[in-house]
């Protein structure tokens, strides 16, 4: 599966589950979360729940030149769940088995993880997500945001695409991916 | 490549038209100035030009800025009547009510009673956590609702915590209980005919007037009702108390999930609570209880129907769920062992790491993963931390004692497909170890004194500056601390050598991706920058307990001199289990030291030096220091009462030699020996008439031995320069002082009236007894001990 692929699959996925598909901010930011669309609309008692991809602009990771896992800038794609529907890690799940990550031959684990921006007064309780030993995703149930409390709370899943995509296609180096028509 | 000052001026400047935009009510270009300032505030991160205090103002900067742009955008949506709020196709899930109380099995045989309280994924350190509470709350409940049972056994995974009660009653035993209500003067007429007094209260226990009697109680007459309570059905009384069982369950951290805004460790989402073949119903958090668990997530979690609770352990088991963590660490550790015995190799018992891989997983499979051996040339310490503390995998050593190129891992759920899971491991330890590699190796292009200048962006608190500074505080304390331990000139220059490096590792790349490998890696780094073994080792090993030689003592204890005193002063002494900076560790870290090392040390001193260095923004005058020293004081009386010492003992030495740990150990030991002797009483006594006539007194009086005319004066004088002149300050002296002048000081008391008329007389001889009471002064006080 290449990039190209991963990445509608992912959206379609959310799609069907209600979600909007919202696009990456027009502003740099060092991460998902910061899209206005996570973490201005994820305040007040109004409901919430898009999908989008995110470039997130990380300098201090750019330092590494020749690291084979370390860029300045990587994907993240981002889904917002307010409130929440109930099961959101079994719908996670299967948003993996739609890109073919098939629970039943991995090992995939929610190891506990906790999440917060002083800068932007949030915070959250959750996990990152391991397949197979790899941390691939941050699971974070959004419990304040701009130093106020959510209600509804909102769940944060944060895919890092360049992690899920070196698993699915097997390769070392998230210089060897494969983004389809040809190009890696 | 950026340049500082302009970046500067670029975040000033986004920030103001940040402020300005909000005032206008334009929300979306506010934040987007904010974004713009978190991101110049990164670059400059990166460019290494953001001090600690920097920080922090950076920081509440653009706190502030989201909270205001986050208040204006809030204000505009309530405006707008919250168009979303009503979005058919995202409404949230119904809050789920308890079912009806069914009883099927009425009747007089004992069941089985369980309670699943399933959630998603816990912490690993709540699981144990939450059995051990249960265990106390759930015995806790059963007798205080008067259920009688057989055995109570509580398990747990990171999914489900379960309690099972085998031989539960059906109903609660009745219970006749006597209630006292309105004295019997008032209860009855001067007919003895009952009051409205009686009649009210005999209505409220719901029994008739004429049941009341008459009981005395102290002096007065009162009536009282023997009231009957019939047990009530189990079903109905565990009803309506489970919810309180699963709200008493505390954790560390909890988070709210759903409408019901309760917070629990993470979201609740199902109750299986059978007593027999009926569910118990009861609701919390918006989770009602059935009879429905889940299954394995590997699974699908699929549903799993128990029909009675006396199925639920061998369902659980058919699912392959282990839920008791006995039998699941019982199981890694034997497949574990087995695993590195087929490569040749062992796995060193490690608790903590046990612990934690029990409670990360439902069903246990550990598997066997492989490196390339190139990996093995990178310090043991970086290879087991990896493997440890990133990955949590077994690391296997060969009989020889040196790292194989193997790891265990346990996968939960079966065995299927495990060949994919162990190539998904290998290749991210293998990710991993070649990161380590590029991090090493980058690392070793420098000096280890290169990476101080980092340490300049490292907050370590904010009143207190940053690493550098406090790096550059035990370059100063170490000497003096040193000095405090009576090091030798071989050993001041190491210890003053190694202080100078002491933090530099924290500036490492190696560090900065792993903070666990801070001293090992300083020491490391400082042996390839050319220093010696010795001062190597020191900096390795700062952060242990114990250290195993003098020079690397004095760092250790300087740096958490350093860590209380300032903390202390900056105001953020623990207050009950709220210990963020570890401090109850640091002082520990300190009198263990002290005792293993059998090492005097003035900590008053110690303190004070400590106190001089800290930087003038805060004080650390006279009651922080006498706070520090109390905060350690504590911490050595709760390990010494431990050791099995009564708390007066301790008390009575504490109070004297708080301040030197290790002389405070030797001498309760040797007051505990002495307190033992047959003569022990006279002894104590004769010694506490000296103290207790001067206890009031408020100044040393002046001696004048010559005035001394009688006998027994002159001979207790005599007594008492022997004992003076023999005083070591040690317990066994003392107490062998005291001993010899037990005679003297009983004849004394018998033949001579202390309180003379004439003041001259009276004060010498209150001088003289002054004198004898101060013996014991430094070593302890004896006024704390029984029988004084």
């Amino acid at each position: 599966m290449t990039f190209n692929e991963i990445v509608l699959k992912l959206l379609e996925f959310w799609k069907e589950q209600g979600c909007l598909v919202w696009q990456p901010h027009n502003v740099q930011v060092g991460a998902g979360t910061m899209n206005p669309g996570t973490v201005l609309r994820v305040l007040g008692p109004e409901p919430w729940n898009i999908v989008y991809v995110e470039p997130s602009v990380r300098p201090d990771d750019g330092r590494f030149g020749d690291n084979p896992n370390r860029v300045q800038q990587h994907h993240q794609l981002q889904v917002i769940l307010q409130p929440d529907p109930g099961n959101p890690q079994e719908l996670y799940l299967k948003s993996l088995e739609a890109i073919g990550i098939d629970r039943t031959q991995h090992d995939i684990r929610f190891v506990e993880d906790n999440w917060e921006s002083p800068a932007l007064g949030a915070w959250g309780l959750g996990w990152e997500v391991w397949l197979d030993g790899q941390e691939i995703t941050q699971f974070t149930y959004f419990q304040q945001a701009g130093s106020h409390d959510l209600d509804p709370v909102a769940v944060e899943i944060t895919y890092g695409l360049d992690r899920i995509i070196s698993t699915v296609q097997g390769v070392d180096s998230i210089w060897d991916i494969d983004f389809g028509a040809n190009v890696s | 490549m950026a340049d500082v000052d302009v970046l500067r001026n670029i975040y000033d400047a986004y920030e103001r038209e940040a402020g300005r935009c909000l005032e206008a009510g334009l929300v979306a270009p506010a934040h987007d100035y904010n974004l713009k300032c978190s991101h110049i505030f990164n670059v400059l991160d990166t460019r290494g030009a953001i001090g600690v205090t920097d920080r922090a103002v950076f920081f509440r900067r653009m706190r502030n800025m989201a909270r205001n742009v986050s208040k204006t955008y809030l204000a505009q949506r309530e405006e707008m009547g919250y168009p979303l709020k009503d979005t058919p196709s995202w409404v949230a899930q119904p809050l789920q009510k308890a079912g009806a109380i069914t009883i099927t099995n009425e009747g007089d045989s004992a069941q089985t009673f369980v309670l699943e309280i399933g959630s998603e994924e816990l912490p690993a350190q709540d699981v144990p956590s939450a059995i051990k509470q249960l265990k106390v709350s759930i015995p806790a409940l059963l007798k205080d609702l008067r259920l009688g049972y057989d055995t109570i056994n509580v398990y747990g995974t990171p999914r489900r915590l379960s309690v099972i009660v085998d031989g539960l009653a059906p109903r609660q035993t009745d219970l006749e209980s006597e209630v006292k209500g309105p004295p019997a003067d008032r209860a009855f007429d001067a007919d003895g005919n009952p009051t409205k007094a009686a009649i009210g209260f005999a209505r409220g226990k719901g029994i008739d007037v004429s049941a009341l009697r008459v009981k005395e109680d102290g002096k007065r007459k009162y009536v009282v009702a023997t009231v009957f309570e019939k047990g009530q059905p189990t079903q109905e009384v565990l009803a309506a108390a489970l919810a309180g069982i699963v709200s008493g369950i505390k954790f560390p951290k909890s988070m709210r999930w759903n409408a019901s805004n309760t917070a629990y460790s993470r979201p609740l989402r199902w109750f299986v609570a059978l007593y027999g073949a009926d569910i118990v119903p009861f609701d919390y958090a918006g989770v009602a209880s059935g009879r429905v668990s889940r299954g394995l997530r590997p699974d699908s979690s699929p549903a799993i129907n128990i029909a009675n609770a006396a199925d639920y352990a061998t369902q659980m088991a058919s699912h392959n769920i282990v839920i008791d963590p006995a039998k699941r660490r019982e199981m890694i550790t034997a497949a574990a062992k087995e695993a590195a015995a087929a490569k040749d190799g062992t796995i060193p018992e490690n608790e903590g790491l046990l612990a934690e891989v029990t409670h990360l997983i439902e069903q246990p499979t550990p598997f066997v993963g492989q490196f390339e051996e190139k990996y093995l040339r990178l310090p043991d310490e970086v290879l087991v931390a990896v493997m440890r503390k990133h990955q949590r995998y077994f690391p296997v050593y060969g009989v020889d004692g040196n790292l194989l190129p193997y790891f265990i891992g346990v996968r939960n759920g079966g065995s299927d497909h495990l060949d994919m899971v162990v190539h998904g491991n290998e290749q991210v330890i293998r990710a991993r170890f070649s990161d380590a590699e590029f991090f090493y190796g980058k690392d070793g292009e420098s000096k280890l004194a290169d990476f101080l200048p980092n340490l300049e962006k490292l907050t370590f608190q904010v009143d207190l500056g940053s690493m550098l500074d406090k790096n550059r505080r035990l370059e100063k304390l170490v000497p003096t601390v040193g000095n405090m331990l009576s090091l030798d000139e071989e050993q001041t220059a190491v210890a003053n050598r190694a202080a100078a490096l002491a933090k530099a590792d924290l500036g490492s790349n190696m560090v900065v991706e792993m903070t666990s490998l801070q001293g090992v890696m300083g020491g490391h780094y400082a042996k390839m920058s050319g220093e010696s073994d010795a001062i190597a080792q020191v900096i390795a090993e700062q952060y242990d307990a114990v250290s195993s030689t003098p020079a690397s003592m004095a760092l250790a204890i300087a740096d958490r001199l350093d860590s209380l005193t300032g903390l202390f002063a900056a105001g953020l002494a623990p207050k009950g289990s709220n210990d963020p900076f570890a401090l109850r560790r640091a002082a520990i870290h300190i009198i263990e030291n002290l005792l293993a090392n059998k090492t005097h040390i003035d900590l008053r001193e110690g303190i004070k030096a400590a106190a001089t260095l800290l930087p003038d923004n805060v004080t650390a005058d006279f009651p922080q220091r006498t706070q520090t020293l109390d905060f350690i004081k504590d911490r050595l009386s709760v390990m010494l009462q431990e050791e099995g010492y009564r708390p007066t003992l301790v008390r009575a030495v504490l109070s004297e030699q708080a301040h030197d740990p290790y002389g405070a150990a030797i001498s309760t030991a040797a007051l505990a020996q002495a307190s033992e002797a047959a003569d022990w009483e006279q002894i104590l006594d004769a010694y506490a008439r000296c103290v207790r006539i001067t206890r009031k007194l408020d100044t040393m009086l002046a001696l004048r031995p010559d005035d001394f005319k009688s006998t027994a004066e002159q001979s207790l004088y005599q007594a008492y320069q022997d004992a003076a002149a023999l005083n070591d300050g040690l317990v066994d002296g003392l107490i062998t002082q005291l001993r010899a002048l037990t005679p003297a000081i009983t004849r004394f008391f018998d033949d001579v009236l202390v309180m003379d008329e004439d003041e001259q007389v009276r004060n010498n001889r209150l001088a003289l007894l002054q004198a004898i009471s101060s013996l014991a002064a430094g070593i302890a006080d004896l006024s704390e001990l029984e029988g004084f």
